[in-house]
């Protein structure tokens, strides 16, 4: 654009067009180039590509040091919500510090300037809009409809306060992390495998889980990948849908802003009132009256917008003018330090979330109520645990476990034998949905692996040393970490039941010594021959419950042997054994 | 009038285009070009291609004056595969310029290499730059492990090992997998098969470790091809020494090396403990893997006067290999 | 938020933009650029550089905790089992790296009683550490994967010590009582490599492998196994045979060793015993067998209970040999030829008894050693044949049997 925008006639000129040409109102034409609303784009960009890396490193032959679990890590409401449950802040959840800090001084910057969710949101919108200006700038108009995602944020700190952290649910870091992990990453490497099958060996590079023996599956998968759709398809109706109603992040922050030293402020002797900042106001933080500070996004397209240059981004401007504005505006008498006062609109700065108080308390009365209703379904509960929720090693005990795992699936992500697994409703209840578990069906926990604890960000998965899974050095008198027993099925079993021989179980079970053993038999079968059969039996003091035997078992369907969470060592009131009782 | 009789005319054209076209999609005999017809369900389910290997496999011609099993014992490894290759016949033998060879290491399991329950890596290593100083134009490295594949290429060695002795590691995705005809085999006539490093491949090459096997007794070179197939091997349990047998027909490689660095001499296929790995310093290459394993058997595992594990018999009964080692040519060699 | 002020078209769009599908959809409606803005957009992108940097710089520097490998020998701890802390020593020339630690930890029996293993093992500067002692039950705890090749041989228990010498030296002894000198003999030989030159004497029997002692005496069996070659360790070696000579009772000899050294002159380091499915065959219980000089023809006798029974256990050896040989006549005696070795095999029943020979390359000799063992199985007292059909003792409790 280098003529005034006012002056075009005639044909519309391409937007993007290079020019080294000052600008018309005499600045150079970098300052064009590279103002705020460019620079943003680049970040978003920047902090998208970053994520997927992340997502993609998050494998054993990647892996090396990188900071896996980044977002998660600097997600404040990850840090806050666990503080509240557990009272600590884990490893390094004090990094959320770093985004703390800018949204204290600048307001919700993270919104529009790195979170990946909001990037795709606005993108979507971005890339389907399909409505006029005018159109537009009825859309993002604020609606009463915003306070929602306060509510949410207030009921999931107080289950998070009596000990139930769902905020997983809904933190769009998990659940970006999460769609990406169930959703996003097997298809795209179903295509890119399929792809370098057809010999373009170049989409081998890009595939996320190099060397999976197998496409990976997961439980649920359809759920998750519907949900992605829904919430992005839900851009078309209002534009950043899940940034504006539902994210308890972009509330937790939006709270926090209402002290933030930087804000939009509008020059009331200049704006015209014309709404044309609406046009691209992502937040729908009433940009052209009394700025919402807790609604802002800090995109800076409605300084873009503005054509008679009355917002700017500035320093601790005045919360209120009013008292300063001589004569009465609806005359159009009124000035404000000698210049004439052209908005009608004297509002400039909302600083608090547009909840009523009233509904604060509704809030915290609905938290309080949810608690039990979630604790006491019968498959979370220490007095009615699932069979099948057997934990990934390292995993603190079931109650402690649910106040820090955030559901965000980072150790499915990483899981090279995809035993991980996000629970369904059925193993974990409502409370546990999404949470890991193992299916041995799918998979099996490789003895020397300990990568779910290390990407873990708020300790659900305690960081475990390989010695200390192991039992191995210092931990010789703890002994290993088991995560169940396995359970033979004799009238399953091919060479207890069928006169087959089979040993695959014992074959690959990895202990020393060997959990399993056999009862070697020559057996003289219905048929006249003789076959050798090695009937297995389990040693359970010796068996750490990593499941390879049910993985591997030949009766595939329904295992011959098969784990269940009984003899877990997290904790000490689910062993099986008097003997080895050790507290961890 | 005009109009409408075009019009008439236009839609009736159309109509009986359409319906004795779809009429001979699917109406056609099988035969006949862009027929659909598929009577009783049949046609329609799906044809996987199958392949098949060489007919005579990847070995060279049989000599009747080489040895067929070089034996060196040693600590220096490139020494020994040197003089146990030297031993039958020297690596130009094997491998000539422009080859490309494909080397199958053992990578079962993720253990790290001084628990003997892998190929060890020097081992691999040396093979590779064998390969490449006899002139192969590529040298591949590949397995199908149980356990995670990138995990046990890693924690092996294998993995940095051969890399950095020049040759490519194949890892195993799910696209890897083509139908392997074998014919004559009874268990495998038809099975998955980790076909995507053979592609091109003119020599092969196994490495692997002796170890013992609480199943077949003894995992050994014949025992090795087992990690080029995929599918449902934990079927292979309930007659594995048939599936040696057939697994020594399906693949016929080149020679073999039997890696007596370590031996796993109890606790196997997976050890984990170094009480169960003894020092071998024995490398043997040969042209009969059958004989290479029973040396092994005899020598390394030192169960001489045990009888053989059953699968021996099966596979000398198809022509395979000689399990008795002693009465073939046998040259040993101290190194070092 | 009271009622939007302009509801009516904005001013600055022109005709074109209130069209769905705005053709513009890039276009921006401000009038002046600010310097400052494009300045604070250059700081965004320093610092959108660092952050890349120190994710960079990060994936170079992994935690070297995460690729440790706990089970290399590098590794300070290499005990392989929680339980036992012991380290490699099952092959005579395995060198441990670490001295072990006290073994008796965890669920291992606390201050055993040393069993028949004699006082004062340890010569001189060397000393002794704690003792630990394995059963039936928990011995695979110590020795998994060799504890069914003990329990097959009458195994009652392992005394496990540890001495310690100058420079760090170790002597690992483990001393299996195995019930019978049948058993101990059985172990000590079926455990022998076939370089080890045996001595026998005095009712004890034993050999040193570079670093390594073996000695079968009475009913126990014992291992004792060295860090090193150094003279100290093989002094100490030389001193534990001289104790276990004096210190544990040479029991009653075996028939068997009788019946060997008497008819044929083999020493009984040569002695093999063998209770279930000898030579892989399921009916050949009970079986002594014994190598000639040649180290492959083996001689074995088994009692069968009475002639009745020998002549049909007998029969059913001729089965097995023939499952992998043929049929051969040499000098009008039906032999067994091995298809693959090209081995001569057979058995006859001699009395209550079934003798037999296995694996000779040479008929003749094999012939005539076992024309010699049959008769002496033939002359043996009936009371010694009745002992020999009961057989030595079995293990207190196998895990082998369900």
């Amino acid at each position: 654009m280098s003529a005034s925008p006012k002056s075009g006639s005639g044909l519309p000129l391409p937007s993007f067009r290079p020019s080294l040409a000052p600008n018309p109102d005499g600045s150079p034409w970098w300052a064009r180039t590279f103002r705020i609303t460019n620079v943003r784009v680049v970040s978003q960009l920047f902090f998208f590509a970053l994520f997927v890396f992340l997502l993609s490193v998050t494998w054993l032959s990647r892996l090396k040091g990188y900071p896996a679990s980044l977002f998660l890590e600097v997600d404040p409401l990850v840090s806050f919500a666990t503080a509240l449950s557990t009272h600590t802040v884990y490893r390094r959840l004090w990094w959320a510090l770093f985004l703390l800090v800018p949204t204290l001084l600048l307001g919700r910057v993270f919104c529009n300037w790195a979170c990946p969710y909001g990037t795709l949101h606005q993108f979507t919108g971005w890339l389907f809009n399909i409505r006029n200006n005018k159109n537009r700038i009825d859309q993002n108009r604020y609606r009463p409809l915003y306070q929602t995602k306060y509510v949410l944020l207030g009921l999931f700190l107080v289950l998070a306060l009596c000990g139930a952290l769902q905020i997983g649910l809904l933190d769009p870091i998990c659940l970006l992390v999460r769609t990406f992990t169930v959703a996003i990453i097997p298809a795209v490497d179903l295509g890119l495998v399929s792809l370098a099958g057809q010999g373009l060996s170049a989409a081998s590079n890009l595939v996320f889980k190099p060397a999976a023996p197998e496409p990976r599956v997961f439980a649920g998968a359809w759920f998750v990948g519907a949900l992605l759709v829904g919430l992005v398809g839900a851009n078309l109706l209002v534009p950043r849908f899940f940034c504006r109603v539902l994210c308890p992040l972009g509330a937790f922050l939006g709270v926090l802003s209402r002290w933030s030293l930087w804000r939009i402020d509008r020059d009331v002797t200049k704006c015209t009132d014309c709404d044309l900042c609406l046009k691209g106001c992502e937040g729908a933080s009433d940009p052209q009256g009394a700025l919402r500070k807790s609604e802002c996004f800090v995109c800076f397209n409605c300084i873009d917008d503005c054509p008679e240059d009355a917002l700017s981004f500035r320093f601790n401007p005045l919360p209120s003018i009013s008292r300063l504005v001589k004569g009465s505006p609806k005359d159009g008498t009124a000035t404000l330090h000698g210049l004439p006062v052209i908005s009608k609109n004297l509002g400039v700065e909302v600083k608090a979330p547009d909840v009523p108080r009233r509904r604060w308390i509704l809030t915290a009365a609905l938290g309080v109520l949810a608690y039990p209703f979630l604790r006491y379904s019968k498959d979370v509960n220490r007095r009615g645990f699932h069979p099948k929720a057997i934990r990934p090693p390292g995993s603190v005990a079931e109650s402690e476990f649910l106040e820090r795992c955030i559901k965000c699936d980072q150790c499915l992500n990483v899981c090279p034998t995809n035993v991980l697994q996000p629970a369904r409703l059925a193993v974990a209840g409502l409370e546990g949905l999404w949470t890991p578990v193992m299916d041995f069906s799918v998979g099996f926990c490789q003895l020397n692996c300990t990568l779910c604890s290390e990407v873990c960000p708020t300790g659900a998965i305690q960081k475990t040393s390989l010695e200390k899974k192991l039992g191995l050095g210092a931990f010789a008198e703890v002994g290993p970490v088991r995560l169940g027993t396995a359970f033979f099925d004799r009238g399953r079993c091919l060479p207890w039941a069928m006169e087959t021989p089979c040993v695959v179980c014992e074959e690959v079970c990895p202990t020393t010594p060997k959990a399993i053993g056999t009862y070697d038999e020559v057996f003289t079968r219905w048929d006249g021959k003789s076959v050798t059969l090695n009937k297995p039996y389990m040693r359970p003091e010796l068996c750490i419950g990593c499941g390879i035997c049910q993985k591997e078992c030949p009766v595939i369907d329904d295992a011959a042997v098969y784990v269940t969470a009984v003899g877990e060592t997290r904790d000490g009131d689910r062993t099986l054994l008097l003997t080895g009782k050790k507290s961890a | 009038m005009n109009e409408d009789r075009r019009r008439l005319l236009k839609q009736l054209g159309a109509v009986a285009g359409l319906s004795l076209g779809a009429g001979y999609v699917s109406l056609a005999p099988s035969g006949w070009p862009l027929s659909l017809k598929d009577p009783d369900g049949e046609r329609g389910k799906p044809r996987g291609t199958s392949l098949r290997l060489p007919e005579k496999g990847f070995a060279v011609d049989p000599s009747g004056v080489l040895p067929h099993l070089g034996v060196a014992r040693g600590a220096n490894v490139d020494a020994m595969l040197k003089a146990a290759v030297d031993a039958i016949g020297g690596i130009h033998r094997f491998v000539k310029t422009g080859d490309v060879v494909l080397v199958k290491p053992n990578v079962a399991f993720e253990r790290s290499a001084p628990l003997g329950a892998t190929s060890n890596p020097e081992v691999v290593a040396a093979l590779v730059r064998l390969c490449r100083e006899a002139g192969a134009a590529e040298v591949r490295v590949a397995d199908n492990p149980i356990e995670s594949p990138a995990a046990c290429f890693a924690r092996s060695g294998v993995q940095r090992a051969a890399v950095d002795a020049g040759s490519e590691v194949y890892l195993p995705t799910a696209s890897d997998f083509r139908m392997l005809e074998t014919p004559g085999a009874t268990h495998i006539a038809r099975w998955p098969f980790f076909w995507r490093p053979f592609q091109g491949v003119t020599k092969v090459i196994g490495v692997a470790p002796v170890k013992d096997h609480n199943l077949c007794r003894a995992s050994m070179t014949t025992k090795n091809w087992y990690g080029l197939l995929g599918g449902r091997r934990n079927q292979f349990h309930q007659d594995i020494h048939g599936i040696i047998a057939d697994l020594a027909l399906m693949l016929r490689p080149t020679f073999v090396v039997l890696d007596g660095t370590r031996v796993l001499w109890r606790s196997g296929p997976t050890g984990g403990s170094l009480s169960d790995v003894k020092e071998g310093r024995t490398l043997i290459a040969s042209t009969d893997s059958l004989a290479a394993d029973a040396f092994g058997w005899d020598e390394l595992l030192e169960r001489k006067g045990e009888l053989l594990p059953a699968y021996f018999e099966k596979a000398a009964a198809r022509g395979l290999g000689t399990p008795d080692w002693r009465s073939t040519n046998v040259r040993e060699i101290q190194v070092g | 938020m009271g009622a939007a002020p302009a509801r009516s078209a904005p001013p600055g769009l022109d005709a074109s933009e209130r069209r769905v599908l705005n053709p513009r959809p890039f276009r921006v409606f401000r009038k002046t650029y600010s310097v400052t803005e494009a300045k604070a957009g250059a700081a965004v992108v320093v610092l959108l550089a660092l952050v890349a940097a120190w994710v960079a710089w990060r994936g170079a520097h992994p935690d070297p905790s995460l690729v440790a490998d706990p089970a290399t020998p590098t590794a300070p701890a290499e005990a392989p089992v929680a339980l036992s802390a012991a380290p490699a020593r099952s092959a005579p020339d395995a060198v441990p790296s670490v001295p072990p630690v006290a073994p008796d930890r965890g669920n291992l029996p606390v201050a055993p009683d040393r069993g028949v293993l004699p006082a004062a093992l340890a010569g001189k500067g060397w000393s002794e550490g704690p003792l630990a002692r394995f059963d039936a039950e928990n011995l695979y705890v110590k020795i998994n994967g060799r504890a069914d090749f003990f329990l097959a041989r009458g195994f009652r228990s392992l005394t496990f010590v540890t001495l310690s010498g100058p420079a760090g030296a170790v002597v690992d002894v483990e001393l299996y009582d195995l019930g019978s000198p049948e058993n101990a003999l059985g172990a000590f030989s079926a455990e022998k490599t076939p370089e080890a030159k045996p001595k026998s004497g005095g009712g004890t029997s034993w050999y040193v492998a570079r670093n390594a002692l073996f000695v079968a005496r009475g009913a126990s069996y014992v291992r004792a196994i060295g860090s090193d070659e150094s003279p100290a360790v093989v002094a100490q070696l030389e001193h534990l045979r001289k104790t276990f000579e004096g210190g544990i009772a040479a029991g009653e000899k075996p028939w068997t060793v009788a019946l060997f050294g008497d008819a044929l002159g083999l020493p009984p380091d040569r002695l093999q015993y063998t209770a279930e499915s000898a030579f892989s065959f399921g009916f050949a219980r009970n079986v002594s067998s014994a190598t000639l000089d040649d180290g492959e023809t083996e001689l074995f006798v088994l009692p069968a209970g009475d002639e009745g029974k020998a002549k049909a256990l007998s029969a059913q050896f001729e089965k097995g040999f023939l499952s992998y040989g043929e049929k051969a006549v040499v000098a009008g005696e039906p032999w067994i030829k091995d298809r693959y070795l090209g081995a001569f095999s057979r058995a006859k029943a001699a009395g209550t008894f079934v003798v037999g020979v296995r694996g000779a390359p040479e008929v003749a000799k094999a012939a005539e050693a076992l024309a010699k063992l049959e008769r002496a199985v033939l002359a043996l007292s009936p009371d010694v044949a009745k002992k020999a059909a009961a057989g030595p003792p079995t293990a207190a409790k196998g895990d082998a049997d369900e």
